[in-house]
């Protein structure tokens, strides 16, 4: 844990530092505010963003130093920020710190990938798609390696995520709402029930079957439609 | 009899055949559960031991999280979820969205024919039983026979009509239909009638004339249209409300006559149609623009009048494969005095880089320009140095970048020009 601790140290870091250049169209709220000269959370002006401060609640109150823009990207908190809810120790989210690494992780990428596309044409496409993702495009071959990589990113992060990290990170993102996140665990959990059959299935997530034999059999009966293969 | 009715008749004719016990691996798997059944209490309940001990967290979830997470899968996957256990029986029915896919009969049955039979069937029967819960997307993978080899194509696509039409009907935001082996005749009746629509695609569809009024009339919201290899006979495509229109290279207008663009709410145009060069109307919001444009049928004039709708926009991709030979003395090319990023194919360096002088001159805010080439005899010091034939400066100009588009496009060079690029 410690160990991890000092790894996401050297992430904190990094998301710390500002590449410079505009901020992404998708944090014009972020600018507003910035115009209206909060100062509820430290106002670190580092070139071109405030950062926010983030803490998690358990076991131990860990500190993330965010760009406000990769913040927002959390509905949540950008109502926070917007109505003055945070006070200058920073936004305590109530979920643990192992969650947090990883949710600040996401939200970190997301940013610096807006703010590196320097591609206008991606950017105008995918705007206003109230579901964006690689498998939604119905060949509008509107995607590029870039969005793809993205994709890849994202995947791999809740790829090694455990159940009960995954879980937990559901609750968080549920909460913190953060639509892009919620794709991404919501598809991890679609896929490992994908291919399965029902007992499959319960193994994977250890549901426990409680219908009785005869409301299995009536239920059989009805859903006889799905498994009708003449 | 009216398609819409004898459809909801064909629902419920469905479900009445569909009412027998089923042999499948269902009852195998009963006979796998009784087999590592520990206890059976006398109120019937049934507890497999191993399970039980671990906690079951996705039970815990609240519904709208677990309705949300399943509507990944695709619908009879979906469905088959109903026998996990009593927290699941009903949750399918609720969930917000529709992805139904004919993939997921390819494994059954011996023809197309008789996949696509049981597909509809399943659909029908799916979209009868769930609840009437407002849609955020219904997305359609459905296989359409050939046209050629069909007694009645329209008939064909009665069931996908229908089935789009119930998807707005249920509020669907978003609806995405993809078809293959032949084109979908979509009927324009579908979408008439005022619904929430705020995002369309099509892909493999046939768009007959009407079309683009009743979407200008019903579907007030709609903000994105994009259409993908589709036969377009419509030609007077207007909207208010769009903000996001594409067209690709795979499609068509089956007519000869000239499309007429007019969509004054226009932030994004992707055109690449082929066919003539349509004429565009009110652009005034449009700020990112990437069409192409071949010359087929089409006039000087066309193109001059096209690139002048255009002269407002912040971002260009401008392909040309025409073979007009443009006037040196005509003024073919507005001044671009908003643009910042022009992307120009390798047309542009023809006849002594011709056309790409002609923009430089024409666009004075100039950030990027990027240069689309298929083959490898142009380097960034090649292109500068004859871009030197000219003597104009286009002093906003950061970054020079070429992309190589045989096999894997790469960006095999990007130069940052300090200080603009100074010429002659």
């Amino acid at each position: 844990m410690a160990a991890e601790g000092e790894k996401r140290g050297a992430m904190e870091a990094e998301g710390a530092v500002e590449k410079g250049g505009d901020v992404a169209a998708t944090s014009e709220k972020g600018e507003a505010a910035s115009a209206k000269g909060k100062g509820v959370v430290e106002a670190k002006e580092v070139a071109g963003g405030k950062m926010v401060i983030l803490r998690s609640s358990q076991p131990e109150k860990k500190r993330y130093e965010v760009p406000e823009a990769a913040a927002r990207l959390s509905m949540l908190i950008g109502e926070m920020l917007d109505g003055d809810c945070a006070n200058d120790d920073g936004i305590v989210i109530p979920v643990t710190a192992r969650t947090l690494d990883t949710v600040v992780e996401y939200c970190s990428k997301h940013f610096e990938a807006t703010k590196s596309n320097s591609d206008p044409f991606v950017a105008a496409a995918t705007k206003s798609d109230p579901n964006p993702s690689a498998e939604a495009s119905v060949g509008g071959g509107v995607n590029t390696a870039a969005s793809e990589n993205l994709e890849d990113w994202d995947r791999k992060l809740v790829d090694r995520l455990s159940m009960d990290d995954l879980y937990d990170v559901i609750h968080a993102a549920n909460f913190l709402d953060i639509k892009g996140l919620l794709d991404v665990v919501y598809q991890r959990v679609a896929d490992m029930i994908k291919g399965k059959t029902p007992e499959e299935i319960r193994a994977t997530f250890n549901i426990a079957n409680d219908f009785t034999l005869e409301e299995e059999a009536e239920l059989c009966q009805q859903c006889a439609w799905i498994f009708d293969a003449e | 009899m009216p398609p819409l009715i004898y459809g909801f008749m064909a629902f419920q004719f469905a479900i009445s055949q569909c009412c027998r016990l089923c042999e499948h691996h269902l009852f195998d798997e009963i006979s796998l559960r009784t087999d590592s059944m520990a206890e059976a209490p006398a109120d019937g309940l049934v507890v497999s031991k191993n399970v039980a001990s671990a906690a079951c967290r996705i039970n815990a979830l609240p519904s709208h999280v677990l309705s949300r997470a399943i509507s990944f899968l695709d619908a009879r996957q979906l469905v088959q979820t109903c026998l996990l256990s009593r927290r699941w029986r009903h949750l399918w029915r609720s969930v917000p969205r529709i992805n139904a896919s004919r993939h997921e009969f390819d494994g059954m049955a011996d023809s197309e024919e008789e996949r696509n039979v049981l597909f509809k069937k399943f659909t029908n029967a799916f979209l009868v039983l769930r609840n009437p819960v407002a849609l955020d997307e219904f997305r359609l993978f459905y296989f359409m026979p050939d046209h050629e080899e069909s007694e009645d194509p329209d008939a064909d696509s009665d069931d996908a009509n229908l089935w789009i039409h119930h998807a707005l009907r249920s509020n669907a935001r978003s609806v995405k239909v993809k078809i293959w082996d032949d084109r979908l005749h979509l009927d324009p009746a579908v979408f008439a009638s005022k619904c929430f629509l705020t995002s369309l695609q099509l892909s493999c569809v046939m768009l007959f004339d009407g079309f683009f009024r009743n979407l200008q009339t019903g579907c007030t919201a709609l903000e994105r249209l994009l259409l993908n290899d589709c036969a377009i006979d419509d030609v007077e495509i207007s909207s208010q409300t769009l903000k996001v229109f594409t067209v690709d290279d795979y499609s068509n207008f089956t007519f000869g006559e000239q499309p007429s663009i007019s969509i004054p709410s226009l932030s994004y145009l992707a055109f690449s149609a082929s066919g003539r060069i349509p004429s565009l109307k009110n652009m005034g919001s449009l700020v990112t623009a990437s069409v192409s444009v071949s010359s087929g049928g089409t006039q000087v004039d066309d193109i001059c009048q096209f690139l002048r709708s255009l002269s407002g926009v912040t971002n260009l991709d401008f392909d040309y494969a025409g073979m007009l030979k443009m006037e040196k003395s005509l003024q073919w090319c507005p001044k671009f005095n908003n643009l910042t990023a022009l992307t120009l194919g390798e047309w542009c360096l023809a006849e002594d880089y011709y056309a790409l002088k002609v923009f430089l001159r024409n666009c004075p805010n100039l950030v990027k320009l990027t240069l689309k080439l298929k083959q490898c005899n142009y380097t960034s010091e090649t292109i500068i140095a004859g871009l030197n034939e000219g003597s104009f400066a286009c002093q906003h100009i950061e970054m020079l970048e070429i992309v190589y588009s045989k096999g894997d496009p790469k960006v095999l060079e990007k130069l940052l020009v300090e200080g603009g690029i100074t010429l002659g």
